[in-house]
């Protein structure tokens, strides 16, 4: 009697924590920018959808599901933001970036309806669209262009992406409002200039003028409120859950009109092999970055597609070369001959990448797969490099020493969490044993190891195995200029002459048929310096379930056509 | 009854206190830093102390320390690095996810392990016994994560697409997707739905463990005296077994309760991050990840309260069902 | 002669353990009259207690297990291998138990109201309130002072001798026609357990029922029982009343008893013992079970004994010796 009394109360505990508890969640922020803001925009969007009602197309309708390990870090605020999601979304979802590319890497307009450079080279102009709004029914203007382009510029808003203003001239005197949509920006001629202006989403300056700029980083509309003019409009954010937007009805037909897809759910489900089940089990429709070894999972099921494609994340191991054992470029240059980076592809990625011999990434229409130099995995030659390098092992040991008695050994450090670094360190420990070098795998945690190899007075490490993100303006400057060398990012300590100089001219070359002999030098000089053993650019790949068509992944990022994803009708 | 409530509560305070500068030490004086996750290109050296400074990471440590005991006093836990608000909203979120699962296992896990544990001793040796003792075992050896991966695979990915059966349970959240646009009975099946897996997961090991102690327990008990009185007035076996033997060997079960909830605690960052449950466990563990000091601190905080009122329910509980105690 | 209350025949009551089986009671029989008080003697290790609890089908049946053949009829019914729900009707309504612990034959956890109220609410089928009030009026019965306050207390709050009593309480709380009492008075110091006794002896009279009272100490018996059986190594060895079994003892084993009792007013000479151990209930010795011990141990003791009437109402001894 009593134990079925028990279970009974159990049970109805749960059901009725289960039906209110944790229902409300952060969806209705009680941050009063926010309650400010929220009535505004649902005031809009009823005027949207009554003024523009759905097309009778059957590919209209459906919500499509997209599941991540990862939380949108920074949220929509472009002004903090340095992390992949944020940016993705900022650029193609929630905020709208001046520029796009096509897929081949070609700026194209997107706010800004054209640009001219002038002829000096020193100065741009945007126009921009008129018929922007944002979702609480401002028009954008250039208004906004401009005040975005004064806080990213501005030191006090530790805006992360620095180097992108480089060349610009910063601040309120590098910008000048023609009339309410024209905006002029002052520069000077460098390369890939516009790139910052595909990255950066533009903010509202009638929502975010009035706040300090070193207080922006904070501000709820990052993360709790977002107030876009983009094709998705921002409906809730459940912190570490999910993130849902809805189709903006008033988006311009010029553009492409409404997206196809009434909803879009960002999940964010951290253990893999559970964002694979959600996906093999139709409850997530992409799941984003899965690992190799679990294409084949996605492979097999009829009803999903693998998407693979080169992206612009590359894995190395950096060389600290302050240190004695590594100081001398034929000694990194034998390292990296003597490490089979094919094999390390097939082991650890499962043969999802390519080998990198440097930095330029193979989609960029710098890489020239003919004229680029290659250290060929070739043993005996690392070893006859090391000999002539005075390296030689004296006592017997198995580990060569130079001539005062150094040993060629180090430490070869990687980040907890991440099962292919680990792979790397620990196959290059075995490879180069078998030419005399010991190599000692050690493991960090990621933001104590950050701290070691960033912090410019530490430098705590031999080699690194890292990953780096190039954007379609690639520069080195801060990981090989002499000049850098006492910023975060100089880990290899490089001070290269020859290599300065070519760092200098490419970033300010303009024209890019002459920007690809000088890469080809550049890469032919990097190869000779081998800061870097650099390692592979891994594929990225994509787990999609077939009901969502027309999607297209490249380089540029998964969200790149999301306006233009639609479900099958039947599926829904 | 009264003077021993408010002595224990008194005592903990000082308790309470200790852990939360503990944690604060602990956390403020290990390397690393929140910048360190911005930290990109062209970066110079003023924007990462710019950065510092907009932090409040300037000042040092005891400083820091004094200050934010302060505003902790007031109510004030200060605002998360990483999620832009104030520490108290993120608590407020995430902490009542946690304390469904935590209160569905435990209630799980004491009614399964009780029941278990009594039919095992009341049938000691038998065939029941042993195979219940077997699987038993097994549970308890299993960690939980794996225990939830095996889950998620047999009854979401094998249930739906391999062995089609009707019911099968889905992997991850605490809601579906077009939740809001759900009946209410529909949205309380989807909740308790969500609920299964990770409940199941975080309750078999505690399960185990329990109906060992009460298995144990049980068996004593029923050897007593008391029990052998019981049958002599002639009650029925069931009533000697549920309402004479059971409540004395509830006794020693009771005192596992302020032992178990920290444990709970504990294993629910694995369970959390296996089903993507937006709970307490898994925003400190990032929170410690990401060196959001605020959140780390104010979570510790929190925790450790939770576990000395545990304790502190259980010894009262205790007090309750024992009379010999409650007359000291 | 009416028939008798309780009628206990041959009542065999083995364990079945790892070691082999244990014979503990071994082919017992007596009668309870009604009315009357029947004590049982012996040693620890004679069978007593588990006679006393094989009667009510209490012993746990594995590895306990009457044997074929044991039969005890209480009032015409057969309770050897009846039906546990008629057992049940029977326990703590007509025949009820009083034990030897009583602090650890009370349940700690629940007051001495509801211990005795359940009784009464389960074979009276009384609601709560008549139930306790009746429980008072019993307390009271017992002797307990100030019963209306008594009655919501624990058991550890009350000492030894009430305790006594509120398991008395609860025995007789549904006038039970038998009551078997298991050393009742051994766990309480000497002068409580002359008022348990004079209680038992009163409640007999008021309520006229009849008392089985196991017991080791003679003294008990002497004030307390009409008609004594005496048992050893799982035996009845003798039978009669109490001035039979005082004055005239048949068999050696009670004469020894007997003459292990100090004397008040005696010389003060050396107690005689018995010599020697019960043996174990796993190895009975061949023949006479008491021979190792017996002084007159002689020829006729290598075969087993029977029971040998000595004279009217169950007049009897297990020894050939007797009939001399």
């Amino acid at each position: 009697m009593k134990r079925h009394m028990k279970k009974s109360l159990a049970l109805g505990i749960v059901a009725v924590t289960a039906a209110c508890g944790g229902d409300g969640g952060p969806s209705a922020s009680n941050d009063p920018f926010c309650q400010q803001v929220q009535p505004r925009v649902a005031a809009f969007m009823e005027r949207a959808r009554a003024e523009n009602p759905t097309p009778s197309d059957p590919r209209y309708g459906g919500t499509v599901v997209v599941g991540s390990i990862g939380e949108i870090a920074d949220g929509m605020n472009s002004a903090v933001s340095t992390d992949y999601s944020s940016t993705q979304h900022q650029q193609f979802v929630n905020l709208m970036s001046l520029i796009n590319y096509d897929d081949q890497v070609n700026a194209r307009p997107y706010l800004a309806e054209s640009w001219e450079l002038s002829p000096d080279g020193r100065s741009i102009t945007f126009h921009i669209r008129q018929d922007i709004y944002w979702h609480d029914g401002e028009r954008t203007d250039a208004h906004d262009v401009a005040f975005t382009y004064e806080v990213v510029t501005d030191p006090l808003t530790a805006f992360p992406n620095a180097a992108f203003w480089d060349h610009y001239v910063k601040g309120p005197e590098g910008v000048e409002i023609i009339d309410d949509f024209t905006i002029r920006i002052q520069l000077e001629p460098h390369a890939e200039f516009l790139d910052p202006f595909r990255t950066v989403g533009i903010l509202p300056e009638h929502l975010l003028g009035d706040v300090h700029h070193q207080e922006l980083a904070q501000h709820p509309f990052g993360e709790q409120c977002p107030v876009g003019n983009g094709p998705f409009v921002f409906v809730e954010h459940r912190a570490q859950d999910r993130w849902v937007f809805e189709a903006n009805p008033a988006f311009p037909a010029a553009l492409g009109g409404r997206p196809f897809v009434d909803r879009y759910v960002y999940r964010i489900i951290p253990e893999q092999t559970t964002l694979l089940t959600e996906l093999l089990t139709e409850n997530v429709d992409v799941y984003l970055a899965p690992r190799p070894d679990q294409a084949q999972d996605i492979l097999d099921e009829p009803n999903l597609q693998l998407l693979a494609y080169t992206f612009r994340n590359y894995i190395f191991v950096g060389w600290n070369s302050r240190r004695p054992q590594l100081a001398d470029p034929r000694v990194r240059r034998a390292i990296t001959m003597a490490t089979n980076r094919e094999e390390i592809v097939q082991a650890t990625l499962l043969g999802y990448g390519r080998v990198a011999q440097s930095s330029v990434p193979p989609f960029h229409w710098a890489y020239e797969q003919e004229s680029v130099p290659v250290l060929e995995y070739d043993p005996d030659a690392a070893r006859a490099l090391l000999d002539e390098a005075g390296w030689r092992d004296r006592d017997g040991d198995g580990v060569r020493e130079s001539a005062d008695g150094t040993r060629l050994s180090f430490s070869i450090k990687y980040n907890t969490g991440n099962q292919q670094r680990q792979d790397v360190a620990e196959i290059m420990q075995s490879q180069l044993a078998q030419v005399g070098v010991e190599a000692r795998p050690q493991v960090v945690e990621w933001a104590t190891l950050l701290q070691q190899i960033n912090t410019p007075e530490l430098r705590d490490f031999d080699g690194v195995v890292m990953g780096w993100v190039t954007e379609f303006k690639l520069t080195d400057m801060d990981l090989f200029h002499s000049a850098r060398i006492d910023q975060p990012y100089a880990w290899s300590g490089t001070q290269n002459p020859e290599l300065d100089r070519l760092l200098e001219v490419l970033s300010l070359t303009v024209d890019r048929e002459e920007a690809k002999t000088l890469w080809q030098e550049y890469q032919a000089v990097l190869v000779e310096e081998q800061p870097y053993t650099f390692f592979y650019f891994p594929d990225r790949l994509d787990g999609v379930n077939r009901r969502v068509q027309g999607v297209v992944m490249d380089a540029r990022g998964e969200w790149v056509n999301i306006k233009d994803w639609h479900l099958d009708p039947a599926s829904r | 009854m009264t003077k021993y409530l408010v002595r224990r509560l008194l005592g903990a305070i000082p308790l309470i206190l200790g852990i939360a500068t503990i944690v604060f030490f602990a956390v403020n004086l290990a390397p690393g830093d929140p910048t360190l996750y911005y930290i990109s290109p062209g970066m110079t050296q003023e924007v990462v102390e710019q950065m510092r400074v907009n932090f409040g990471l300037d000042e040092p440590v005891h400083i820091r320390y004094v200050k934010w005991l302060g505003a902790m006093l007031t109510g004030d836990f200060g605002y998360s690095f990483s999620h832009s608000r104030p520490v108290l909203d993120v608590l407020a979120d995430f902490l009542p996810n946690t304390l469904i699962l935590s209160a569905c296992a435990l209630t799980v896990a004491f009614l399964f392990g009780i029941v278990l544990g009594t039919l095992q001793a009341i049938r000691q040796y038998s065939f029941r016994d042993s195979a219940l003792s077997v699987v038993l075992l097994f549970f308890y050896s299993m960690p939980s994560f794996w225990l939830a991966l095996m889950l998620i695979l047999t009854f979401s990915l094998f249930a739906r697409n391999v062995w089609e059966w009707p019911i099968w349970f889905p992997a991850s959240g605490m809601m579906s997707t077009d939740y809001e646009f759900l009946s209410f009975g529909a949205k309380v099946r989807d909740r308790l739905a969500h609920l299964v897996l990770p409940t199941t997961s975080l309750a078999c090991v505690l399960t185990a463990g329990i109906a060992r102690y009460m298995r144990g327990s049980m068996l004593e008990v029923i050897r007593q005296d008391y029990v052998r009185t019981a049958r002599a007035k002639g009650l029925s076996e069931r009533v000697v077994v549920f309402k004479h033997a059971l409540r004395n060997a509830l006794l020693p079960i009771i005192t596992l309760l302020g032992l178990f909830i920290p444990v709970l605690f504990s294993g629910t960052i694995f369970i959390e991050t296996i089903f993507a449950w937006p709970g307490m466990g898994r925003t400190i563990y990032e929170a410690i990840l990401t060196r959001d000091y605020p959140v780390v601190m104010a979570g510790s905080f929190f925790f450790a309260t939770m576990v000395v009122v545990a304790n502190l329910l259980a010894d009262v509980l205790y007090a309750w069902v024992d009379p010999r105690i409650r007359y000291e | 002669m009416s028939e008798p209350l309780l009628s206990v025949r041959d009542l065999r009551a083995w364990f079945f353990t790892d070691q082999g089986i244990a014979k503990a009671v071994d082919g017992v029989s007596f009668e309870v009259r009604e009315g009357e008080t029947l004590g049982i003697v012996g040693e620890s290790g004679c069978g007593k207690t588990v006679t006393s609890l094989a009667l009510l089908g209490l012993l746990p049946e594995p590895p306990a297990r009457l044997m074929d053949g044991s039969s005890v009829r209480f009032r015409g019914q057969e309770l050897v291998g009846a039906d546990e729900k008629q057992l049940r009707a029977l326990r703590g309504n007509e025949i009820s138990m009083v034990f030897q612990e009583p602090m650890s034959s009370l349940n700690p956890v629940f007051s001495v109201g509801d211990q005795i109220t359940e009784t009464l609410r389960l074979h009276r089928g009384m609601d709560r309130r008549a139930a306790r009030a009746e429980a008072v009026r019993l307390l009271g019965e017992v002797g307990i002072p100030e019963p209306a306050r008594r009655v919501d207390e624990y058991p550890h709050q009350l000492s030894g001798g009430m305790r006594q009593r509120v398991m008395i309480a609860m025995a007789i709380s549904c006038s039970p026609k038998l009551l078997i009492a298991d050393e009742p008075t051994t766990a309480l110091d000497v002068t409580i357990q002359a008022q348990i006794l004079e209680l038992l002896a009163e409640l007999r009279r008021t309520l006229g029922m009849a008392v089985l009272l196991i017991t080791h100490d003679l003294g008990v018996v002497a004030e307390v029982c009409d008609r004594v059986v005496v048992m050893y190594a799982g035996q009845v060895v003798e039978t009669g009343t109490v001035e039979d079994i005082f004055v005239r003892p048949a068999h050696p084993y009670t004469r020894g008893l007997l003459g292990s009792l100090p004397s008040v007013g005696g010389a003060g000479g050396r107690l005689v013992s018995i010599a020697g151990t019960v043996p174990s209930p796993l190895h009975w010795p061949d023949g006479c079970r008491f021979r190792a011990r017996c002084g007159l141990a002689g020829d006729g003791c290598e075969a087993p004994q029977d029971l040998v009437e000595l004279g009217a109402h169950g007049r009897a001894a297990r020894c050939w010796r007797a009939r001399t």
